[in-house]
């Protein structure tokens, strides 16, 4: 008996097509909202306290002899040129940033209690607790809204400003910023005032409160700030959540044998040769997305080995002066960006390969002019917005900075036109996708896994646009929050549930594993993601001016965040188990598993970078005195690349497989290119960033997490040497992991005209099963049968 | 003995460590039809206990052992760059015993590495080169 695989819904061509039954039963369905609504509903709670709580910026800062310090405008436009010029992107402030400079509020008040304390006469208790006393009373008067400095803290920031002109004025540079960065003095009297607001936000105690309005952080002995008792208590309950919820799953995975991926068993697929299953015009238009992705993964690696030379070399790059021209505040932006932009290149790419899969039925006209055109858009955002950077901070484009230029925010770097546009172009490829598939919708029911497919792509500007909230004048913690929707929820969270998505359905359309196995996968990623992911991007609020309840609930919940990356651990072996098992079975071999192979570099990763290295600085009394060193980078390199990259380059190799024809196809490259990345990684991460991370933690607890963060320290000769090391790592990384995936995608657009076009909506089928012996039930079966 | 010392020999002794964690990890069998770990999710019906293991569980020593050729050869850098850099006895003798530790483990790993344990066999049982079943 031969039956053919691939869509299964009932295909009826006339007026009325009934819907396919719905597969999942209607308890997942209740969990997933459920669990939705909680989560988001505790979400809106977080926002509503972040515009409640957030530290207030007075209207004038005054001394206690009645002299005018700074004004609230200051403080604002402080922020802005901090901002326009890219600073983020070179230091901290409240933590959040780059690692290369200082964290600009630990630096202030240190330096502000060090010169109090000696007008106060350094050494004598008298002095010390008289400084404490400075910079914990809370001075803010919401009447007159004004808050009231003593003369000796007037003075000492009369000083800091003269400072912070010296050090952003420097023509020499030997920061990593550009010679004479900022030179004007009235930006530089601005941005010391916006500094000394985020230091008095950080050491002022809340009303009735005995803790700072960022918590107490940073740790500074000399104005008293310690962990809290929420920082400690939380840590604790962190850790159990944690082991709980590792061992919930555990225990329910042992006890319904049926969660996860589990294979056809004792079927026998023939998987069709690449070179004959058919490719529709826009599928073949996906050639164009995966070698711009190539292009743009190759110029992030060779711009974040340009930014981590700075660490080796504050000067310049083997004594040429780069900071002149692509300062290391430049380069970390364009690093950063990329590592987004060449990601969602590829799943944009993937999600147009897959919609004719997935429809099971010739595309409508036009398709592959509207996916032409959202390549041509995307070049154009990623060049403009990468270039407006550039040009930025240089200040071109006037007071239109923010649109056009520089925004600043890390991740949300790119001007709010850019950002307008990439919304646009996301909410354009949705478009695309509904066009392809909205005659399979038709005939789906709305829990479908086609409709799952459409709702996890539209969840993708909806909230990438949130981003757009993040307002270069609005106050710190509210602007850090809609910043943290894009770079927490989108990417961590509403990504990872399109790529859950995508996977399953490669595997349902592979034949490998059942629709209703796959379903059951993607609804308990959603719920396991809802429960810790939404909740759990508290994680990032800790020390940014939230207040306590949001600190607890973000320690609380973003502990659940590893157990579904434990559960992806579970699933590595599965997929290649899966590919074997059925490689096996086939007559013809399994012609995705170099592709598979990256899944499974997924899951370790996940496990690892994620997992491991995520939860190691996640508990709050670590994240105290670790927040912004370079286990911030450990985490988030193994992570970004070994999940989101890894996987971007699986789906990749995936659809290029049916690009590029066999005579073309190397497996061989593929191979190393897997091998290199991911030596590549594990050297980045155990040669440098750890240890690295692990020296600042130390000098963090011991010093002070200003003297973690000291550029001295930073650049000193055993760290500049470990940023050495990392040299043959990366050289690996990008000589044998990149360049291969870039003449991969240089075939694809070479050869993409030499395939078949599609004639009949079989041709699009991935494999013919030739045997039906399975104890599964058929994907048709009604709902609630389980 | 110098801080920086003490840590950086810690760190690569830590290294050798998970490469040896990794080497015995890759000894243990992955397979369900052999491993007595993971017979719970044994196939009832694949009797293949005569058989070398299939792929991916075939390629779980080499998988490993080059993993921990990876750690090893971290902690060689690391481990000279130590050296290098704190000159005095006690530094010596400790950085002496890690990287001839440290050596001894690449001894092992290459020696674990040119070993033919790895086969691959066909639906029917018969066996294929490695390079031909990749």
């Amino acid at each position: 008996m031969v039956i053919q695989g691939g869509p299964t819904s009932v295909r009826v061509r006339g007026n009325v097509e009934p819907r396919a039954a719905r597969v999942m039963a209607k308890g997942w369905i209740q969990a997933v909202v459920l669990v939705g609504v909680f989560g988001f509903t505790v979400l809106g709670f977080m926002a509503a306290r972040t515009y409640q709580a957030d530290p207030p910026i007075p209207d004038r800062v005054v001394s206690a002899s009645g002299e005018e310090v700074f004004t609230g405008e200051d403080v604002r436009s402080g922020q802005e040129v901090f901002l326009r010029n890219g600073i983020m992107q070179f230091g901290s402030i409240f933590g959040h940033g780059a690692y290369l400079g200082p964290d600009f509020t630990a630096d202030y008040l240190h330096r502000a209690a060090v010169l109090v304390e000696a007008t106060y006469g350094a050494g004598g208790a008298d002095a010390s607790g008289r400084t404490i006393e400075d910079f914990r009373t809370n001075t803010y008067d919401p009447a007159t809204s004004t808050i009231v400095y003593s003369d000796a803290r007037a003075a000492a920031h009369g000083e800091l400003a003269q400072h912070y002109h010296d050090f952003f004025a420097n023509p020499a540079g030997d920061t990593g910023l550009r010679p004479a960065a900022i030179a004007d003095r009235e930006d530089t009297r601005q941005l010391a005032a916006y500094f000394s607001w985020t230091a008095w936000a950080a050491s002022a105690e809340r009303p009735d409160k005995d803790y700072s309005y960022t918590n107490n952080w940073p740790p500074e002995e000399l104005v008293g700030n310690a962990p809290t008792g929420d920082v400690v208590v939380w840590s604790v309950l962190s850790l159990i959540a944690l082991l709980a919820g590792i061992g919930a799953l555990l225990a329910v995975f042992g006890r319904w044998n049926w969660l996860g991926w589990h294979g056809r068993d004792q079927q026998e697929l023939s998987f069709r040769s690449p070179d004959r299953v058919a490719l529709t015009p826009s599928q073949k238009s996906t050639a164009g997305f995966f070698l711009v992705m190539a292009a743009l993964f190759l110029v992030q690696t060779l711009v974040g080995a340009a930014s981590q030379h700075y660490r080796a070399e504050i000067g310049g790059f083997f004594g040429i002066d780069s900071d002149r021209y692509l300062p290391y505040n430049i380069v970390r932006t364009w690093h950063v960006q990329l590592s987004i932009f060449w990601v969602v290149t590829s799943f944009l790419a993937a999600g147009i390969f897959l919609t004719p899969m997935i429809a099971g039925r010739k595309e409508p006209r036009g398709q592959h002019v509207l996916s032409n055109l959202l390549l041509g858009a995307l070049v154009i955002v990623v060049v403009g917005s990468l270039l407006g950077e550039l040009a930025g901070i240089h200040g071109w484009f006037g007071n239109a900075w923010s649109w056009f230029g520089m925004q600043g925010f890390e991740y949300l770097d790119l001007g709010r036109f850019w950002q307008i546009l990439l919304t646009i172009g996301l909410a354009f490829w949705v478009v695309i996708l509904w066009r392809g598939l909205h005659s399979r919708l038709a005939v789906e029911h709305r829990t479908n896994m086609p409709w799952l497919f459409f709702y996890a792509a539209l969840a993708l500007p909806a909230f990438y646009a949130v981003g757009l909230l993040a307002h270069p004048r609005a106050t710190f913690a509210v602007a850090d929050f809609w910043r943290f929707i894009v770079v927490h929820l989108w990417v961590e969270d509403f990504l990872e549930l399109f790529t859950t998505v995508m996977v399953a359905y490669m595997f349902v359309l592979l034949g490998v594993v059942r629709q209703r196995v796959a379903m059951t996968v993607i609804f308990l990623d959603i719920i396991l993601y809802s429960a810790g992911g939404v909740i759990g991007m508290a994680h990032h609020l800790y020390f940014n001016g939230e207040p306590a309840e949001v600190l607890a609930l973000g320690a609380f919940f973003s502990a659940f965040e590893v157990i579904p990356l434990t559960f992806l651990t579970l699933e590595a072996w599965t997929f290649l188990q899966l590919g074997a098992r059925q490689e096996s079975n086939s007559a013809t071999s399994f012609p995705h598993r170099w592709a598979v192979m990256y899944l499974v570099a997924v899951g370790f990763w996940n496990f690892l970078g994620a997992g491991v290295f995520g939860f190691l600085i996640n508990l709050p009394i670590v994240s105290y005195y670790e927040i912004g060193t370079a286990l911030t980078a450990n985490h988030s390199h193994a992570a970004m690349m070994g999940v989101y990259g890894m996987l971007a380059v699986g789906f990749m190799l995936f659809c290029l497989r049916y690009l590029v024809p066999e005579d073309r196809w190397s497996d061989k490259l593929a191979m190393i290119s897997f091998w290199s990345l991911n030596i590549g990684l594990a050297w980045m991460c155990f040669v440098t960033l750890l240890p690295l991370g692990v020296l600042q933690l130390h000098r963090s607890v011991t010093d002070g997490y200003w003297a973690a963060r000291e550029l001295n320290f930073v650049t000193n000769d055993l760290n500049a040497l470990l940023g050495w090391l990392r040299l043959p790592g990366d050289v690996l990384f990008i000589g044998g992991g990149v360049l291969p995936l870039l003449w991969i995608g240089f075939n694809g657009v070479r050869h993409r005209g030499s395939h078949q076009d599609v004639l009949h909506d079989d041709d699009l089928l991935l494999f013919t099963e030739v045997s039906a012996a399975s104890s599964y039930a058929p994907d048709d079966e009604p709902a609630g049968a389980r | 003995m110098h801080p920086e010392a003490a840590f950086l020999a810690g760190y690569s002794f830590s290294l050798i460590l998970i490469a040896v964690g990794l080497e015995r990890v890759g000894r243990c069998s992955t397979d369900p039809s052999t491993s007595r770990t993971l017979a719970a999710s044994r196939p009832p019906t694949r009797r293949t206990s005569d058989l070398e293991p299939d792929w991916p569980h075939s390629e779980v020593p080499a998988f490993h052992l080059g993993l921990a050729a990876v750690a090893l050869a971290a902690a060689l850098v690391i481990a000279t760059v130590s050296a290098v850099r704190n000159i005095g006895p006690v530094e010596l003798i400790v950085h002496a015993s890690l990287l001839a530790l440290i050596g001894l483990r690449i001894r092992h790993v290459m020696v674990g590495y040119r070993t033919p344990t790895r086969q691959h066999t066909t639906k029917s049982g018969n066996e294929i080169a490695p390079d031909a079943a990749r």
